[in-house]
């Protein structure tokens, strides 16, 4: 490490490359994590140079700073701050008007400031004409130009950054007429200024072709729909589909692990409890956490395709009205439809909403999209108690979880604190060539952070539901004198105005928190028949309504742990999380309740 | 030469117009001004979504999409011939 320090915020518009510079300049040595105290996400990452170790931030994609989003003031507190020593725009030449308003916010902080011209080759491709120096002379600003994409010519910005960080830089003279109050510049000035300027130095291609072209049939008013459903119907059949045979293998390889553990630990002759603690803790934790890491791939992986080549935005845009009645944008259509296959890599997929409060919204009620891991207990008790019926009953639990879903929307817009936000303003960018280095990049590094963050808490949750199931250590495993039974029997009272108030049902539940599927192979272990037995005792011990109480229960109530831990993750924050923990729980009483009372009501 | 005034959602397919009044909330104004929705700047409609809104227009040489009950209060003027 380099005694001497640069540290330096790159920021631009949406869609001008500069995720491709940030990766081309730090390669694959970055960290990721939140700004502090915030759901936005901040990338750092280093690079050595002349002697020097440049610092490099990623700020968030901004059209201004001028703070009224979350993004823009995460951005301009950034700048305004001491921390870098100079800031890097990044700025798509195509459009270089609109993000030039951009650097006249930027130079009226008076910072340091370099722009990096991008998308050169792409210009030149569509009739652009740039007189680069004559820009630069009359901006007063350094340019650069690179292409982001390939990371050709990145050592000429390398240079440009020791060099504006040796110098004084002087903040251009025509600033303050253009500047409108402290925060804001003045629009309309700056675009007179600029066309001044542009007048002779630049020249804007004639519309992209390409991108008009792809657009009458992707945009198309009969075509449309039909090509994205089929796009979200791939999405979710890859995410879910392909990740099974690879799901499958991490769970075989650990079942070997945990034979070959067990039979050396019977040679060491170590304890039970010791033992159980390795396997069912230890080596079923990691394993909790590595069978989501190939869902979790997959789809970072398609979501980042999506993203890079203009097509993600396209689809905000055709859905956008379905949403508007709800006060959302199109942007949460996507993670709630990837919930019904998972809500974990549902709720990453929140990324992409841009808005913090509509982000938050669609992250609180992810979870009562029905996963499929909801769905084998639907089976078994419909398999039981609606045999007729099935299918019927399955759909609409399905449905009621999609309307408790909306109706949360709506309460949750009046109870969270912000500013109504509720329309829509998307730019669409033109279609671009996604770079494997930077999907695979994108993908890494979701990958990476979901495995340490969400990882350790699932770890942790994993331990204590070990815990409360093994101790007193000598005891059956999740039995009646266990911990975890115990506290079954206490709060079993709980349920029974539910219809399910036998102490199993409050133990399967419990262990429901680890993975929904679970509840059915508790219910076995604790009946003593198995799984396949319970169609025998369930009729014994609830009736076809208790039963439906019971499946509204676990489709509302408390997402399983790893759901829990992407919320703490995503929202970057435990009182929201807790929030979402509580009101679903409750949710799902009330549910229950009102189902199971209007049943008997109407004489079920 | 004649001028007409209109409402942004009216607009012909490809005609171009330029921007004449943003009459908004300053806040949602203020995000359309840094977008480019500038009194003067030049604005063609290209394209509805399949339920009519939201609308996707051409400014600035980007494409940008807006809500029908948004576009509705940006004037426009195109100039006959």
């Amino acid at each position: 490490m380099n005694e001497k320090v640069i540290e330096v915020g790159i920021i631009g518009n949406p869609n001008t490359g500069k995720t491709s510079l940030f990766n081309c300049l730090t390669g694959a040595f970055q960290h990721v994590g939140n700004w502090p105290g915030k759901t936005v996400e901040k990338k750092e990452g280093e690079v050595a140079w002349k002697g020097y170790t440049i610092k490099f931030v990623d700020l968030p994609g901004t059209y201004s700073i001028a703070p009224y989003s979350e993004e823009e003031r995460i951005a301009r507190e950034y700048v305004v701050s001491p921390e870098p020593d100079l800031i890097v725009q990044i700025v798509d030449v195509n459009t270089l008007l609109r993000n030039l308003f951009l650097t006249f916010e930027i130079a009226s902080l008076r910072k340091k400031l370099i722009l990096a011209f991008n998308f050169n080759r792409e210009a030149k491709r569509k009739g652009v004409k740039t007189k680069t120096s004559k820009i630069k002379e009359k901006l007063q600003i350094p340019i650069v130009e690179i292409e982001a994409h390939t990371g050709e010519k990145k050592e000429n910005l390398l240079e440009a950054i020791v060099k504006t960080y040796e110098r004084k830089q002087k903040t251009p003279d025509y600033i303050d007429k253009l500047v409108k109050t402290k925060e804001e510049i003045n629009h309309i000035e700056a675009r007179k200024f600029l066309e001044n300027i542009l007048k002779d130095n630049y020249q804007a291609g004639d519309g992209d072709d390409l991108t008009g072209k792809i657009d009458r049939v992707l945009l198309n008013q009969f075509t449309a729909l039909p090509i994205f459903f089929l796009v979200l119907w791939l999405l979710f059949q890859a995410t879910f589909t392909l990740s099974t045979p690879l799901v499958d293998l991490i769970n075989n390889l650990l079942g070997e692990l945990s034979s070959i553990v067990s039979k050396v630990l019977i040679t060491l002759a170590s304890p039970e409890w010791v033992s159980s603690l390795i396997i069912d803790g230890v080596i079923g934790g990691v394993g909790s956490v590595l069978t989501f890491t190939p869902l979790i791939f997959i789809l970072f992986f398609l979501i980042a395709i999506l993203e890079d080549s203009g097509y993600l935005a396209r689809t905000v845009f055709l859905v956008d009205k379905l949403f508007e009645k709800l006060g959302l944008t199109g942007r949460s259509f996507i993670p709630m439809i990837l919930g019904f296959g998972c809500n974990v890599p549902a709720i990453m997929a929140t990324r992409t909403i841009r808005d913090t409060r509509e982000k938050l919204i669609s992250i609180l009620i992810n979870p009562f999209m029905s996963c499929s891991a909801r769905l084998p207990v639907y089976v078994l008790f419909t398999g039981v108690f609606f045999r007729n019926h099935q299918g019927f009953v399955i759909m609409n639990l399905y449905l009621f979880g999609v309307t408790v879903a909306f109706l949360s929307v709506l309460v949750l817009r009046k109870i969270l604190p912000g500013r109504e936000e509720a329309t829509l303003i998307l730019e669409l960018p033109p279609y671009r060539l996604p770079t494997l280095r930077n999907v695979l990049l994108h993908t890494w590094s979701q990958g990476k952070h979901f495995i340490q963050k969400a990882g350790t808490i699932i770890l942790i949750a994993v331990l204590v539901i070990w815990f409360l199931a093994s101790f007193p250590f000598g005891v059956d495993y999740g039995s009646r004198q266990s911990l975890l039974g115990e506290i079954g029997q206490v709060i079993s009272p709980i349920f029974k105005p539910l219809g399910f108030g036998d102490w199993t049902f409050s133990v399967a539940l419990i262990f429901g928190f680890v993975a929904k599927e679970v509840v059915i192979g508790t219910l076995g272990t604790l009946y003593g028949v198995g799984e396949e037995g319970l169609i025998n005792v369930l009729p014994r011990v609830m009736t076809p309504l208790s039963a439906l109480s019971l499946m509204v229960f676990v489709l509302l109530y408390v997402p399983c742990m790893a759901t829990v831990a992407v919320i703490r993750r995503e929202t970057n924050s435990w009182k929201w999380t807790i929030f979402q923990v509580v009101a679903s729980t409750l949710i799902a009483w009330l549910a229950a309740f009102a189902v199971f009372n209007l049943g008997r009501i109407l004489g079920f | 030469m004649a001028t007409q005034q209109f409402s942004l959602t009216k607009l012909p397919p490809q005609k171009t117009s330029s921007i004449k009044a943003v009459k908004l909330d300053e806040v949602l104004e203020e995000r359309l001004h840094k977008l480019g929705f500038i009194t003067g700047v030049k604005i063609q409609f290209i394209k509805a979504s399949p339920f009519g809104s939201p609308r996707i227009y051409r400014l600035l040489n980007t494409l940008i999409s807006i809500r029908d009950n948004v576009a509705k209060k940006i004037l426009v003027e195109v100039s006959g011939e």
